[in-house]
């Protein structure tokens, strides 16, 4: 089987110095999708790269999508019933940004379904297995994504955030992942969720492949009215590879509130002690507390559901993916619906349909959206003092498989640590910080909008000292498939 | 916070959504412990707060310009419906009629 | 409470007029009116996955002069809301409108000659939306068949108070309506393109207890597309109305259809489940703010409106009511009468001349004034040629026809042809004195005091000149001679 260097970075520049082809590196990423992924369920469709790739800085780079990001050449599914089959017109604008770039895509990677879900068990199609540990989550919703990159299968994918479906599931699978400032990449083809919320990001090994693929995401594309122009856009490996030796007067943020109950302790003793290394390379670190993060669950549930419920309202069997049989249009809607979505999708959009509802708008939709800005004017407040907050990425390491099906708040919960940057639109990045066991665990790095290079260009400090990005998981069973 | 099976099937009505009893009485369940949660809301003194509906609260007016740009996918669209007669995507008959939308 | 005369009607409208772009609202499709099904789309007027809208620039700064025209107050800030309801042309599951913060707010639309009074008609708000796509129903097959062309064109919607007290008036309003949009180039308004339709809302109230009304329930008439329709759909309710009071039975506030074949409303039969559009703002589209120059120079690009232009026709040019209305209500009329009168033409004359000659013209051959060759410089000279005598009124029309087969000017036909009119009264005199001469008997009778006599004589002397001579003057001529004669005699 052929091998390839285990980072983007290294892979791009292979390829450039002539020591590796790009029909080599897609081979190299297809040999070990068909030799894991049977059991891994990180993809949803496989393909070989049609069109020779196009000189860029990604040039025969091969990479996965989630598979909510419309692709012209792969189904793109949601891994909904309701979409089963479903192959969009149009590539996404971050697709084409990479294909422009010279990447590869080789795969459409499974999640929950619609990027709901916090462990891809709300997949449609099939679960996703942790790399660590197959009777683990890898996370979710980029679940496929985060596994597929854990396990090697590709160097680097994109997923997509909305309430901290990259981070988590990179935390889960001991890999970083970004979510950008809201509005860096354009939301064009990305099947939304909750569009105040939604944005796209990379998952890589390291945080310099994170920027590698920033530098080609990041743009404001006319396509997208919420997109903006980034100042560092196209500068963020640059920002990465810096030389720097310290952090030195750059102050961190610890709030009290993600190391307190509901955190295991373990992990959030990992947190402490990845801001004890950014201590040691010269950062000022400081206890505070922001009191409002205790609404970010409520508020998250209202906002990102009631959005979600109108968004997911164009799902009617009337113009593609399933049309189930019914005598008239309105049993065809109701019978679609039914049989398309999967029972956490329903329950979302019935609690956004009901915090929309006359009578429930004010006391839930309106009053979530006030709480959101109360929390995001916090945030602000910290950002006055502190560069960046370290946090946990999740409560715990992945857990079992079914462990948590039953019981959707305490599934909502593995997202307590992430929600608050999207609701305020800041950049964060979960990268490996230790383990709990012979779980990897993530902390999170937030930052004030628009300090997406910083936030890459301290991720890569850390693991620069660090060496808990470079363990891979245990390749089960050896060499045989 | 209960939700009455009536309320949770108007809702449902609402979704243009099916569920079974089976569902039906989940999701009862569900939203109303998902409800009770949010009663964590109740104690936030917000209400003088104006509400942020997107992080990307802008004064720069994002507009296109007027200009005709052709798609070209109207075959393909037209193609992968789930049912076409001739140009036209089908569905089977209307319940009301169509001066019942509201344009 | 018996058929009661003190009722009376209270009428308000929702209108929904297309605006003149280019493209849709939120894409890049053409926004015209007829082409083949299903070809004016792309993924954001078809709600395809990952799709977002982008706003038409023009669009807004049509709406904004739209708002203007009726009077409104566009609102500094502004946003689009999401207005959820599922509709198999209703590609997204709602549709991008605006609600709680509409482009403007207030205004008014004045009728100045409805039954002598002039009429107020309050309006309520303006705002912007996209259209919904369209259905057709398949007899035969029983299916409903789905084109997604008008789907995301961009429209305004106008809402007035309920000021309306007839179908007459609600039908005049609309005519200014009309009038107003086309004259500010909001809207073509071409009706057949379905570019304006109505709503209406309708009740009869009467005076109760206190300042209060009380009156019978709404009934709502949704997609009324021609203002006929508007008025005979008005008309029916008005009777519908009076015969449940006459008959005490009660109403309900419902929505109503119009038949046009049969002439008359039925409730929609849809179940009566109260609506619920669970408004929000719409995510995909930050906010607008409204530059107050921009507004200022969209405001000033709005021209004259009709009332004023009406006003001003009928004091500056000395017109009747009649000829003002019906020139500015056609502008391109009116700018040709404007610039006739400019170049010298009587008003009352080029007023007479572009209502018959004209607007005759245009309405037979569908043309509209830009297709024609003639211009207001020549109408004006031609209309000089008249006044002062040197051709006649027929002959004005046979060469003016020719200018509009051909665009030659019709001063140089004139001309040319040498059908200048004889009004050279030296000439005619000799003239006269053949005629005299030649028909004696005519003569006499005439001069025997019968009167239509002189026509015959008349006439000889037009046949005479091959209908050169001023008819007026030869008439004049020959009284002259044959009195003369007499006393010879
Ligand atoms: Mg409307
Ligand atoms: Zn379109």
């Amino acid at each position: 089987m052929p091998e390839y260097p285990a980072t983007a970075l290294a892979l791009t520049e292979a390829i450039r110095d002539g020591e590796m082809t790009s029909e080599e590196a897609a081979a190299a990423s297809l040999a070990a999708i068909e030799r894991f992924d049977g059991r891994l369920g990180a993809f949803l469709s496989v393909g070989d790269p049609v069109d020779p790739p196009v000189d860029g800085i990604l040039r025969g780079l091969p990479y996965a999508a989630k598979d909510n990001l419309c692709t012209r050449d792969f189904p793109t599914t949601c891994a909904s019933g309701i979409l089963a089959d479903y192959t969009p017109p149009y590539d996404a604008t971050a697709i084409a940004g990479m294909t422009r770039a010279g990447a590869r895509l080789v795969g459409k990677t499974n999640m929950d379904e619609f990027a709901m879900g916090s462990s891809n068990e709300n997949s449609g199609i099939k679960p996703t297995r942790n790399p660590w540990d197959l009777q683990r989550v890898p996370g979710g919703s980029s679940g496929g994504s985060a596994a597929a990159v854990a396990a090697g299968l590709v160097p680097l994918a994109l997923g997509t955030d909305t309430g901290g479906s990259i981070r988590q599931p990179a935390s889960f699978c001991g890999i970083t992942g970004m979510k950008p400032t809201y509005g860096s990449v354009s939301r064009l083809g990305l099947i939304a969720f909750a569009s105040s919320l939604d944005q796209i990001g990379p998952l890589g090994r390291t945080a310099r492949d994170c920027a590698l693929a920033m530098d080609v995401l990041v743009g404001r594309d006319a396509g997208d009215s919420t997109s903006i122009e980034h100042p560092h856009a196209g500068q963020f490996l640059q920002a990465a590879l810096e030389e720097r030796e310290s952090l030195r007067g750059v102050r961190i943020g610890l709030p009290a509130e993600y190391y307190a109950e509901g955190i295991d302790p373990e992990v959030a003793r990992v947190a402490r002690r990845a801001a004890k290394t950014l201590e040691d390379l010269g950062a000022i670190v400081e206890e505070i507390s922001l009191p409002h993060t205790a609404y970010a669950l409520p508020v998250y549930y209202i906002l990102a559901s009631a959005e979600a419920s109108s968004n997911l309202a164009r799902f009617d069997g009337v113009r593609y993916g399933l049309r189930a049989a019914a005598d008239d249009i309105d049993d065809l809607y109701r019978r679609t619906r039914g049989e398309g979505f999967g029972e956490e999708v329903k329950r979302r959009i019935m609690l956004g349909t009901y915090a929309l509802s006359a009578g429930y708008y004010d006391d839930l939709y309106v009053k979530a959206a006030r709480v959101r800005r109360v929390m995001v004017r916090e945030l602000e407040e910290a950002f006055k003092v502190y560069d960046y907050l370290l946090t946990p990425t999740s409560p715990t390491p992945a857990f079992c498989l079914g462990e948590r099906t039953e019981d959707p708040l305490a599934m909502y919960m593995a997202d307590l640590c992430t929600i608050p940057a999207n609701m305020a639109g800041i950049p964060a990045i979960s990268f490996p910080g230790g383990f709990v066991g012979d779980l990897p665990v993530g902390v999170q790095l937030m930052g004030p909008r628009l300090s997406d290079a910083g936030i890459l260009a301290t991720a890569d400090l850390f693991q620069r000292v660090t060496d808990y990005h470079r363990v891979r998981p245990p390749l089960w069973g050896g060499d045989t498939s | 916070m209960r939700m009455s099976p009536e309320e949770v099937e108007a809702v449902a009505d609402l979704a243009r959504m099916n569920l079974d009893p089976g569902q039906l009485e989940r999701m009862r369940s569900d939203l109303g412990e998902i409800l009770e949660s949010m009663k964590a809301l109740d104690d936030a003194d917000v209400a003088d707060v104006k509400p942020l509906f997107n992080p990307a609260e802008t004064d720069a007016n994002v507009t296109r310009r007027d200009e005709v740009v052709e798609s070209g996918i109207a075959e393909q669209f037209l193609a992968s419906a789930p049912k076409r007669e001739g140009d036209f995507v089908v569905v089977p008959r209307f319940v009301g009629d169509e001066e019942e939308k509201d344009a | 409470m018996t058929g009661s005369p003190e009722y009376r009607p209270m009428i308000g409208l929702e209108i929904h007029v297309a605006l003149a772009t280019r493209s849709k609202m939120f894409c890049g499709c053409s926004a015209e009116f007829g082409a083949p099904p299903n070809t004016n789309v792309c993924p954001v007027c078809l709600g395809l996955p990952g799709s977002l809208p982008a706003i038409n620039a023009r669009a807004l700064e049509l709406g904004i002069m739209c708002a203007r025209a009726v009077g409104g107050q566009v609102q500094a800030r502004m946003h689009f809301e999401r207005k959820n309801y599922h509709y198999p042309d209703l590609p997204k599951g709602y549709q991008i409108s605006q609600y709680a913060v509409p482009l403007a707010i207030g205004g008014e639309v004045v009728l100045d000659d409805v039954e002598d009074a002039e009429r107020r008609v309050r309006i309520r708000r303006v705002h912007l939306e996209e259209d919904a796509g369209k259905s057709t129903h398949s007899a035969e097959t029983g299916h409903t068949l789905l084109d997604f062309n008008r789907c995301g064109v961009p429209l305004a919607e106008i809402v007035t108070e309920p000021d309306m007290r007839s179908p007459g008036e609600a039908r005049a309003f609309l005519e200014e309506l009309r009038a107003l949009l086309r004259v500010a180039g909001v809207s073509e308004v071409r009706m057949e393109a379905g570019e304006l339709r109505c709503d209406v809302n309708f009740n009869l109230v009467r005076s109760a207890a206190g300042d209060g009304l009380e009156g019978t329930e709404i009934s709502e008439v949704k997609n009324l597309n021609s203002f006929r329709s508007v008025q005979r759909a008005l008309e029916y309710e008005v009777s519908r109305h009076r015969e449940a009071i006459r008959g005490g039975e009660p109403l309900v506030h419902e929505t109503r259809h119009w038949d046009e074949e049969r002439g008359i409303t039925y409730a929609a039969r849809s179940k009566e489940e109260a609506h619920d559009y669970r408004y929000f703002p719409e995510p995909d589209l930050p906010p607008i703010s409204v530059d107050p120059d921009l507004a200022q120079y969209l405001a000033a690009q709005v021209p004259e409106l009709p009332r004023a232009r009406r006003r001003r026709f009928r004091n500056e040019f000395d017109l009747g009511s009649y000829d003002a209305r019906a020139l500015v209500s056609e502008a391109e009329l009116a700018d040709f009468f404007e610039e006739a009168v400019a170049e010298g033409a009587d008003p009352k004359d080029a007023a007479n001349w572009i209502l018959g000659e004209v607007r005759g013209h245009l309405n037979a051959t569908g043309d509209s004034l830009a297709d024609l060759p003639v211009t207001p410089r020549m109408l004006a000279a031609l209309l000089s040629l008249v006044a002062a005598g040197e051709i006649s009124g027929t002959m004005a029309k046979d060469v003016w026809s020719e200018a509009v087969e051909t665009g030659r000017d019709p001063v140089s036909s004139v001309e040319e042809s040498g059908l200048r009119q004889i009004s050279d009264e030296e000439t005619l005199d000799a003239l006269v004195e053949e005629v005299i001469e030649e028909n004696p008997d005519a003569a006499e009778e005439f001069t025997a005091g019968k009167e239509k006599a002189l026509g015959f004589l008349v006439g000889q002397v037009m046949k005479k000149t091959r209908g050169q001579a001023n008819p007026q003057l030869a008439n004049e001529r020959l009284r002259k001679a044959l009195r003369n004669g007499s006393d010879h005699r």
